[in-house]
C-alpha cells in the first residue's frame, strides 16, 4: 500500500507509476441472479477495467474473460436529528466473466444451524409464550369493568 | 313462441304479466343446459385473458394488423431486448439458442451425396476461373477511395463491410449468369442489396426483473406469484449483404414428428441455466414498437428466402482473450440468429406469429463470410413458439446445421494471384444456389383472410388509409411527437422517495398513481377533422375521425377514448387527474 494519491491520467510521458496503489477489491452479492461465472466486486473508485482485470490475473492468477464495470449510486436517507434528505457514498461495482466451466457460489456466511442463533431462537419463543400469557390473564375480566385480573375463579 | 317474438322487438319491456309464460317453456325443455362453471382464481383468469387475446391475433385479418394488434399494449413500445448482428458476448450460443429455441447439428465440410457431388462438379468447372477473378479484382486489384485515403470518417468494420459487399455482389452475379439456365429458380428470383430484416418475437421463462418482482411483492393479491417467470420481448436488427427470394419455398431438410415427442428437446440449453436476466448475459434494451420486416413490404409475390450473405465484422473488435472457440461459437449464434430471425419475419407474412404457431415448416440458408473464410448454415423454422405456451407443452423446436469456418484461399501473392484455393468450399456455395424452391399443396396462409390479406387489398378507403399509416408509424420507430413522460431525478429523491414537498399542487403523473408506459396504444383522442372538411357542413357535430384498430370495425359497440385513463389507475383519481390534464407536462 502507498501513501500517495493515486495519481489522475494525464496524456504524455513519461506516465507517472505509484508502486502498489491503493486499490481494493470485495466479492459482494447481487440483488438480481447472474450467471453462475460472472462475479460481483465491489473495488475502489480509481480502478479501471483494466486495473481490475490485471489485480485479479497478477495477483490471484485467476482467468479472466471480461470486465464490466458500473458506478451504483448511493442509498438516499433521510438524517436522523434534523430531518434532511443526505445520500451514501457511491460504489464501484465489477462484473467479472470467468471461462464458462467456472461457477461460483457465494458463500452461506451465516448459515441457518448456528448454536447461538438456535438458543436465541429459543429464548425469543418462551418469551413470547410468557407475553401471551401475560396478555390473556389481563383481558381476563375485559367485560367485567373494573376488576383486575386476579378477581375470578 | 311468443316470447321469442317478444324478445326479439327491442323496445319489449319485460312484464310480470309474462312471468308465467316463460316459466312454461323451460318446465316443457327436459334436457337444462347450464352454462360452465369457470374457475375464478387468479391464476385462471390471467391465463384466459391471455388466451383470448392470442386468439384475437389469430382473428385478425391482415398482416400489418396483426403487427399492429401484437403492438396495443404499449404506447411507447415494449421495453425490448435488442439483438444485433455486431456484437455476441462470451458464451453467447446457449442463450442464443435458448431465444431461438434451436438445435445446432454440426455439417460435414465436403458434400457426401455422390450424385449431387458430380453435378456441383459440373458446375464449377464452368464458373471456377471467373470466380478467381472476381475474388482478386474486388479483394485485392478495385479500391473504393475511403480505403485509399484511409479516412477516419469510416471505421474499420464499415470499410470491411463495404469490401466484402462488393464481392458478393460479383460472385452472385457470376455464379446466377453461369447457373441459371440449368437451374430456372435462379432466374425466376430477386435479390435485395442491404436489405433491412427485423424481427419481434416473445420468449418466456424468464426471471422476472427486480422491478417486476418489486411491483409484485407489496400486493396481496400478487404476492404469492412475485417469481413467476415472465415473457420478455426481444427485437432482432440485421441487414445481411444480400439476399435471394423466391415465390415458393425451399422444401424442408427434414421431417421431424414433433406428434410422438413426450418431452423437450434435450440437445437445447433449458431454462434453468439461462433464464436469467439478459442484461447480466451484456444485452442491453430499448423501448421500440415491435416490428418484424423480412426485408420487403407485405404483397410482394417473391416472399420465401432463399439465401442471404451476412458479414462477420463485429469479429474485428472482439477481444482476444475470449479465445477462437468462443469465435466459432459467436459465428454459429450468428447463424442461428440471423437465419431465425429472416424465417421468423416471412412467416409472420405468412399470418403466423409469436403466440399463434406454424403449421408447417420454413427453411433458409445463410453464408457468413469476411471473404476468405466463409461458413454454411442450413436453418429449419418448425416452430415460432419461444417457451411462451400456455395451455399445452410445446414440443416443437427449430433446427439449425452448419458447417466450420472454411478458407476459401490461402493467401494473394502481390501480383494479385490468388493460391491456394479451397473447391470445397465452392461446392458448398454451389449447393445452396441449386437448391430449388417447390410449390406447396397446402394452404400457406391459414390465418389471413382470403379476401384481406393485406391492408392493400382493404376496399374501405378510410379504413385502408388509416391503417397503413398507422402501420408505416409503427415500422418507422420514429419518437413520438412529444417527448416521453420522466421523473426528474430531484422528483425521484424529494417527492417519491421522501415526502418532502406535500404541499405542493400535484400537476404530475406520478401523483396520481400513473405509470404511463402503461399506455396502450389506442389510447388518444382521435383526429381532430376541421371544420371546412366536415362531412355535413360546417356545423356537423362529428368533428373526430374514426380509428379503425384491429377488429374494431367488426364490433359493434364504438371504442371509448378517454383522454384521462391514460395508464392510469382505474380509481377516482382519474377525474381528478383529468381537472388537471391541461397543465399535466
Amino acid at each position: 500500500m502507498s501513501s500517495r494519491w493515486y495519481p489522475l491520467y494525464q496524456r504524455g510521458n513519461p506516465q507517472l507509476r505509484v508502486f502498489l496503489p491503493n486499490f481494493w477489491m470485495k466479492i459482494v452479492k447481487t440483488p438480481n441472479q447472474q450467471p453462475e461465472n460472472v462475479v460481483c466486486f465491489e473495488v475502489s473508485h480509481q480502478m479501471t477495467k483494466y486495473d481490475i482485470r490485471q489485480y485479479l490475473e497478477k495477483i490471484y492468477k485467476l482467468p479472466v474473460v471480461a470486465v464490466r464495470d458500473r458506478i451504483a449510486m448511493g442509498r438516499f436517507k433521510r438524517e436522523e436529528r434534523n430531518g434532511y434528505i443526505i445520500k451514501e457514498e457511491d460504489s464501484k461495482l465489477a462484473y467479472v466473466t470467468f471461462p464458462k466451466e467456472v461457477k461460483f457460489t457465494y458463500p452461506d456466511l451465516f448459515p441457518e444451524e448456528n448454536e447461538t442463533k438456535k438458543n436465541l431462537k429459543d429464548d425469543e419463543k418462551s418469551l413470547d409464550q410468557a407475553k401471551e400469557r401475560f396478555r390473556e390473564f389481563c383481558n381476563r375480566n375485559s367485560k367485567r369493568r373494573g376488576l383486575p385480573g386476579w378477581y375470578s375463579i | 313462441m311468443i316470447t321469442r317474438v317478444l324478445l326479439k322487438n327491442k323496445n319489449f319491456k319485460f312484464s310480470r304479466l309474462f312471468s308465467t309464460v316463460v316459466q312454461q317453456e323451460v318446465a316443457r325443455n327436459d334436457a337444462v343446459e347450464y352454462p360452465v362453471i369457470e374457475d375464478l382464481s387468479i391464476e385462471a383468469k390471467r391465463l384466459k385473458k391471455k388466451l383470448e387475446w392470442r386468439e384475437k391475433i389469430k382473428r385478425v385479418p391482415t398482416i400489418e394488423e396483426k403487427i399492429i394488434e401484437l403492438n396495443i399494449p404499449r404506447y411507447y413500445g415494449y421495453k425490448c431486448l435488442m439483438l444485433e448482428n455486431n456484437d455476441f458476448p462470451y458464451n453467447s450460443m446457449p442463450f442464443i439458442q435458448y431465444v431461438t429455441n434451436t438445435e445446432f447439428e454440426q455439417l460435414p465440410e465436403s458434400i457426401k451425396d455422390e450424385r449431387e457431388a458430380k453435378r456441383i462438379d459440373g458446375f464449377l468447372g464452368l464458373i471456377k476461373s471467373d470466380i478467381q477473378d472476381a475474388i482478386e479484382f474486388e479483394i485485392d486489384a478495385y479500391k473504393n477511395s475511403f480505403e485509399v485515403d484511409g479516412s477516419d470518417k469510416l471505421s474499420q468494420e464499415q470499410i470491411e463491410r463495404a469490401k466484402i459487399g462488393r464481392l458478393v455482389k460479383q460472385l452472385h452475379r457470376v455464379i446466377v449468369n453461369a447457373l441459371g439456365a440449368d437451374n430456372r429458380h435462379l432466374y425466376e428470383s430477386d435479390m435485395d442489396i442491404d436489405p433491412r430484416i427485423e424481427a419481434f418475437w416473445f420468449v418466456g421463462k424468464f426471471i422476472p426483473p427486480l422491478n417486476v418482482q418489486r411491483f409484485r411483492k407489496p400486493r396481496p393479491h400478487l404476492k404469492d406469484y412475485v417469481n413467476d417467470p415472465v415473457d420478455r420481448p426481444f427485437q432482432y436488427v440485421g441487414n445481411p449483404l444480400l439476399t435471394m427470394r423466391h415465390q415458393y419455398p425451399l422444401e424442408s431438410f427434414e421431417d421431424i414428428n414433433f406428434e410422438s415427442m413426450i418431452k423437450q428437446n434435450e440437445n437445447i440449453p433449458m431454462e434453468s441455466v439461462y433464464s436469467v436476466d439478459p442484461l447480466a448475459h451484456g444485452y442491453h434494451t430499448l423501448h421500440r414498437h415491435g416490428v418484424s420486416v423480412p426485408g420487403f413490404w407485405p404483397g410482394n409475390v417473391r416472399e420465401y428466402g432463399l439465401l442471404s450473405y451476412h458479414d462477420r465484422t463485429h469479429l474485428i473488435k472482439r477481444s482476444k482473450v475470449l479465445g477462437i472457440k468462443d469465435d466459432i461459437d459467436a459465428l454459429h449464434s450468428q447463424g442461428i440468429l440471423s437465419s431465425f430471425a429472416w424465417t421468423y419475419a416471412q412467416s409472420c407474412y405468412q399470418g403466423f406469429s409469436t403466440y399463434n404457431d406454424m403449421t408447417y415448416p420454413l427453411t433458409t440458408q445463410t453464408v457468413i463470410t469476411d471473404g476468405q473464410h466463409w461458413s454454411f448454415y442450413k436453418y429449419q423454422l418448425n416452430t415460432t413458439i419461444t417457451h411462451t405456451e400456455l395451455d399445452a407443452p410445446n414440443y416443437k423446436y427449430n433446427k439449425c446445421w452448419g458447417t466450420n469456418e472454411m478458407k476459401l484461399y490461402e493467401h494473394i501473392d502481390e501480383n494479385g494471384k490468388i493460391h491456394g484455393m479451397n473447391d470445397d468450399v465452392l461446392k458448398q456455395l454451389l449447393k445452396l444456389y441449386i437448391n430449388e424452391p417447390k410449390a406447396r399443396n397446402y394452404e400457406m396462409k391459414p390465418y389471413l383472410d382470403p379476401k384481406e390479406k393485406k391492408i392493400a387489398d382493404i376496399e374501405d378507403v378510410d379504413r385502408r388509409q388509416w391503417l397503413e399509416n398507422i402501420y408505416k408509424y409503427l415500422v418507422s420507430n420514429r419518437p413520438r411527437q412529444y417527448l416521453t413522460p420522466e421523473i426528474y431525478h430531484w422528483e425521484n429523491i424529494y417527492k417519491l422517495k421522501f415526502q418532502t414537498m406535500p404541499l405542493d399542487k400535484k400537476l404530475r403523473f406520478f401523483d396520481y398513481g400513473i405509470n404511463p408506459f402503461q399506455r396502450q396504444l389506442n389510447e388518444h383522442i382521435p383526429e381532430y377533422i376541421p371544420r371546412d372538411l366536415r362531412a355535413n357542413g360546417p356545423h356537423d357535430k362529428k368533428k373526430r375521425r374514426a380509428t379503425y384498430y384491429p377488429l374494431d370495425h367488426c364490433s359493434n359497440d364504438p371504442r371509448i377514448m378517454s383522454h384521462s385513463e391514460y395508464g392510469s389507475a382505474k380509481d377516482g383519481i382519474r377525474k381528478k387527474y383529468d381537472r388537471f390534464r391541461k397543465t399535466f407536462k
